[in-house]
């Protein structure tokens, strides 16, 4: 028993395994074996098979030449006969000509054309043919029952001996319309679509049990070789139970076949006693027949037409005239070994027991005798596995094969071996149509006839026990032998009778499933199928990838600023040393301790009282003496505007500044006084500003001024608009009209202060109370034209000064004083002192820092030096 | 004791104790008395805002019938530049905002140029009159030579040298050299006139809470 070894683990299986039933792998591939062969659905390829003849034998060349020339003469004779018909001399060719298959019409071989003389030369072969042709009819009767022209009747005189022997052989009826009628029935075919071509179509046609049929349309010329034959069936068609067999020339003939059958189609028609079974399903069990591709259709049909029992006498046993008349190739094909004949069509050919006739199987080739023990016995396998699962018939082609048949380019498909051989076909190969017609039996002397044509070597050697292997093969597997078989180039016209895809309604399906299921052949995943996904569709490998300089094209003005670039983050990622908390903390313990300092100082100038302090000897007194001089030499009652732009933040300085001037001026002059300010907050301020300086602490008591608004003083409140506000003020001439109410909601005219004051000149003096220099500035810019010869008094903060010094040096202000330093030389400040011992403390500070400062400043530089050094 | 002066005088020092706690760094006190001055101060500016402006000078007259055009005038303009507020309607505010800063760009020359910019060039020149009593030449050199240093200092042009430097020259470089001497001197005196205002503010804030701690806290509980 064989041995399948298992890709995975290498482990023997029992032939027939799918998967290892050690590793469970698979051992049998999915895909298709011959991804180049023919599909199904694949449009034919026209191919000139008269290329072929310079390789053809000399005897098939001479047949051909022999064809030709009858044709000639039969074209003649019909053109004579029936002008308005095509002609029939060479009929394949007419096939062509009638278009019913356009796409093959240049691929009719030209072999096959000629061999029409050929096979008329030889009557046993001719009988066969006839046989399937008979056969044939039968089928087309119920496939196209249209009328068609009768043979006129010339038949020769093997067909005419065939339709004697069907007579006698078999009472049943076989219709054929002539001798040709296959070849008429095919000229009138339509192309059919189905999955079976025409010569399984005609072969089923021949085992089909209508005895009873009518009529069949019969092929109206026929080729002078035929002729005479038509005429021996005219007078034989006498047929059982009035089936007739008709040769009239216009409407279809229905004959029983018996008249013009060889002997050898005789025997089929006993045949058709047999249960029918196999051939009911003719057009299946015919495809297995027929689906030996290498045999020509002609020959093939008259094989699938002969039934169980050969007909043909002299077939049975050995027969040693056929053999001897066989072809070397077909001797050959005798011997070949079964196993190397794997085709689905081998189940029959299993079946076929050499035992019901001897040893048939010995003396006749396997695929002519199969035909028997399978009509018999065996339902024939579906037929759309037959062209496909068909095996190469011919053993090794080298051996068997003739010279010029092992030149000819054989494409490693499983539909090669359907290619028909040249020689075989026009020699009259009709050995396939043979052995099926002719079950081993001991009738073997028409076989002898038949055989005594030079039938290939191939078809000789095919052996029924050889052939029983694949079949088994087949059944255990589960896998189609045809699948082995290698692809050939068919004739187009064989390949249009190809099964269309369509009529395998599994097809698509499984080449869909195949193509997904990658089988891996290498490395250690070889014989696992789908393991992989296959690469996407449209993915093609562009070759190398690129490679791609990773050098940056850059020049030199490009590098020199990368390189600034590299040293100013190598300046920025730098770390820098993080000053230590204890540097931190220092500087915060550091001003800590001066803010204690300067409290305490401070706090101990507070209690002096303000006492302890000289007062400043300043070198230019002008500006505080003038200011001072103008608040002494005010009229009493005088009205004074007081402004009062500043923040509260300045107060202490401010208030500590004017009150002293405010109390020595109100208690001595009893002045009037009219608050403006162009802050929101400086009306408030002035009245507290009022406020203080009301109550003057003498020496011994306090006196209370008593300060009324709208009395002795009156509020004007808050100036908006800034700049634009100052010069409205400024530049009014009716006081109370650009301010008729007061801030406390009083009539300003109804006011004391602002009675006698109707502009700005009207005023005694004006005071302006600033701390900043700005506001001073606008009020300065503004009032310096208009105020006359009223004086400009201003009583400013220490930081002002300096702004303000100049206008006072211009003569714009006519006095001006500023901090404590400034109100000090006429009245001491209680915090004269404390003011006094904070300049103190912070002079001393600002030295002790500068000096702690350039002592550290030396020590750097020592360290510096010392670290250059 | 007076009630109100105990209160203020308790209000006072807390939240100057709180200003002064920035000495320990940004705290929370502080920043509550911040924020309490500055919503104080925002309330205060807009109760005196209507208070002292807006119903007096617009409202009133308008309900009293005085000077009604020009009232509703005003007004209009007021609410003109209220769309400020809106980013849809501020366009309609623009030509009064550009109204009220071209006023108060004429008014600042016209007082920048009569107030400050011609009497101080009279200032500048009198020193050097000797006719006038309080000349003193000496001190209209210093100013001068103070004023002309000053502007060379800020003067940068200079020539552009062989090897690609630039140096201002020597004449120049002298004179920069000596009004920056005169700038350092400037920002020193306004340095320590800062600091002189500020001296003063502490010195009221500490007399202020010395007095509310001595005469309101310890004479009054204990005495």
């Amino acid at each position: 028993m064989a041995e399948i070894r298992c890709p995975m683990c290498s482990k023997p299986n029992p032939e027939g395994q799918d998967t290892c039933q050690f590793c469970q792998a698979r051992l049998t591939p999915l895909e298709s074996s011959s991804p180049a062969g023919y599909q199904p659905g694949d449009e034919p390829t026209p191919k000139s098979t008269s290329e072929l003849e310079p390789i053809l034998p000399e005897w098939l060349r001479q047949a051909r030449q022999e064809g030709k020339d009858s044709a000639e003469e039969f074209e003649e004779l019909q053109a004579e006969e029936k002008p308005s018909k095509p002609k029939q001399t060479d009929r394949l060719a007419r096939l062509k000509l009638e278009g019913t298959r356009k796409d093959n019409q240049e691929d009719i071989p030209d072999w096959l054309s000629d061999l029409r003389p050929e096979i008329s030369r030889d009557e046993q072969i001719e009988e066969t043919f006839e046989d399937a042709a008979s056969a044939n009819i039968s089928e087309d009767e119920s496939q196209f029952p249209t009328e068609t022209p009768v043979i006129d009747g010339k038949l020769p005189g093997w067909l005419s001996s065939l339709a004697d022997q069907g007579e006698e052989d078999q009472g049943n009826t076989i219709k054929t319309e002539g001798s040709l009628d296959w070849l008429n029935q095919a000229e009138d075919t339509p192309p059919q679509d189905s999955d079976q071509d025409f010569l399984s179509a005609y072969s089923e046609e021949a085992f089909t049990e209508e005895t009873d049929s009518d009529e069949i349309p019969v092929a109206t010329e026929l080729p002078d070789w035929l002729g005479g034959q038509k005429e021996e069936l005219e007078l034989e068609e006498t047929g059982p139970e009035g089936s007739t067999f008709q040769f009239t020339e216009d409407q279809p003939v229905a004959s029983e076949g018996e008249s013009s059958v060889p002997d050898w189609i005789q025997g089929s028609g006993e045949t058709q006693d047999t249960p029918a079974a196999p051939f009911s399903t003719g057009a299946q069990n015919l495809e297995d027949f027929g689906s030996i591709d290498e045999l020509p259709d002609w020959i093939s049909s008259p094989e699938t037409n002969l039934e169980g029992e050969s007909p043909v006498p002299g077939v049975e046993g050995d027969s040693p005239a056929v053999s001897a008349e066989l072809p070397d190739w077909l001797a050959a094909m005798k011997e070949e070994p079964a196993g190397e004949m794997p085709s689905t069509s081998a189940a029959p050919f299993q079946e076929m027991d050499t035992d019901a006739a001897g040893s048939p199987g010995e003396e006749l080739p396997d695929w002519l005798s199969f035909t028997q023990d399978e009509n018999e016995n065996t339902p024939a396998p579906p037929a759309t596995k037959t062209l496909q699962e068909m095996e190469p018939p011919p053993g090794p082609p080298g051996e068997e094969i003739p010279d010029w048949m092992s030149d000819l380019p054989v494409e490693p498909e499983p539909e090669s071996g359907t290619t028909p051989l040249p020689g075989s076909e026009q020699s009259e190969p009709v050995p396939p149509a043979f052995a099926e017609a002719e079950p081993p039996s001991s009738e073997g002397g028409s076989l002898d006839d038949i055989f005594s044509v030079d039938v290939p070597d191939w078809l000789t050697g095919i052996d029924t026990d050889k052939q029983a292997s694949p079949e088994n093969k087949q059944e255990a597997g589960g896998q189609p032998a045809a699948e082995d078989l290698s692809p050939v180039n068919l004739p187009s016209w064989v390949q249009a009778m190809r099964p269309v895809e369509s009529a395998i309604p599994d097809a698509k399906a499984e080449q869909a499933a195949t193509a997904d299921q990658f089988l891996e052949k290498e490395g250690p995943l070889a014989g696992l199928s789908g393991v992989l996904p296959a690469a996407p569709t449209g993915f093609s490998p562009s070759g190398k990838p690129k490679v791609h300089s990773i050098k940056i094209q850059a020049d030199e003005g490009q590098r020199s600023h990368a390189a600034l670039l590299d040293k100013i983050l190598e300046t920025e990622t730098r770390p820098e040393p993080i000053s230590s908390d204890s540097i931190r903390y220092t500087q915060r313990v550091l001003r800590w301790v001066i803010a204690g300092v300067m409290i305490f100082v401070l706090t101990i100038g507070l209690f002096s009282n303000g006492k302890s302090t000289p007062l400043p000897a300043i070198i230019d007194r002008s500006k505080e003496d003038t200011f001072f001089e103008i608040i002494d030499s005010l009229p009493n009652q005088g009205s004074v505007l007081l402004v009062t732009d500043y923040e509260a933040a300045y107060a202490g300085e401010l208030e500590a500044i004017a009150e002293q001037v405010l109390e020595a001026a109100m208690f001595l002059k009893n002045i009037r006084i009219t608050l403006i300010s162009t802050y929101p907050t400086g009306p408030a301020l002035g009245e507290k500003l009022i406020e203080k300086a009301e109550i003057i602490d003498l020496r011994d008591e306090t006196v209370d001024l008593d300060y009324t608004s709208g009395n002795q003083y009156v509020n004007l409140g808050y100036i908006p608009g800034g700049l634009s506000g100052i010069h409205s003020f400024t530049s009014t001439t009716n006081m109370t009209e650009a301010f008729p109410v007061t801030s406390d909601g009083l009539t300003a005219r109804e006011t004391i202060p602002l009675q006698a004051v109707h502009g700005i000149s009207d005023f005694t003096a004006i005071i302006v109370l600033t701390s900043s220099s700005d506001s001073a500035q606008l009020w300065i810019e503004q009032i310096t034209p208009v105020r006359s010869t009223t004086p400009l008094l201003i009583i400013g903060s220490a930081q002002s000064e300096p702004v303000l010094l100049p206008y006072v040096n211009s003569g714009q202000v006519s006095g001006m004083i500023n901090g404590l330093q400034g109100s000090s030389q006429r009245y001491r400040s209680k915090f004269w002192d404390a003011y006094c011992f904070g300049l103190l403390t912070a002079t001393l500070l600002i030295v002790i820092g500068s000096i702690w400062n350039l002592i550290q400043a030396v020590q750097d530089r020592r360290k510096y030096i010392g670290v250059e050094e | 004791m007076d009630l109100n002066f105990l209160l203020s005088g308790m209000v006072s020092f807390l939240f100057t104790m709180m200003i002064l706690s920035y000495l320990l760094g940004d705290n929370v006190l502080f920043r509550i008395g911040i924020y309490l001055f500055v919503g104080a101060s925002a309330g205060y500016v807009t109760t005196i805002s209507i208070q002292q402006v807006i119903l007096p000078r617009l409202i009133t007259p308008l309900l009293n019938g005085q000077n009604i055009g020009i009232n509703i005038i005003i007004l209009l303009l007021a609410v003109l530049v209220l769309m400020k507020m809106s980013q849809q309607l501020s366009g309609l505010g623009t030509p009064v905002m550009a109204g009220l800063a071209g006023i108060g760009a004429a008014i600042a020359i016209g007082g920048a140029l009569s107030g400050t910019l011609f009497p101080q060039i009279g200032a500048a020149i009198r020193p050097f009159d000797l006719q006038l009593p309080g000349s003193n030449l000496f001190r209209g050199m210093v100013t001068l030579a103070g004023t002309i240093c000053t502007l060379v200092y800020f003067q940068f042009g200079a020539k552009k040298l062989p090897d690609g430097s630039t140096q201002r020259s020597q004449i120049v470089e002298i004179l920069a050299r000596i009004g920056q001497f005169f700038i350092a001197v400037t920002f020193g005196m306004l340095f320590a006139g800062v600091y002189a205002t500020a001296l003063a503010a502490l010195s009221e804030r500490l007399d202020s809470i010395l007095a509310f701690l001595i005469n309101q806290i310890i004479f009054g509980l204990f005495f």
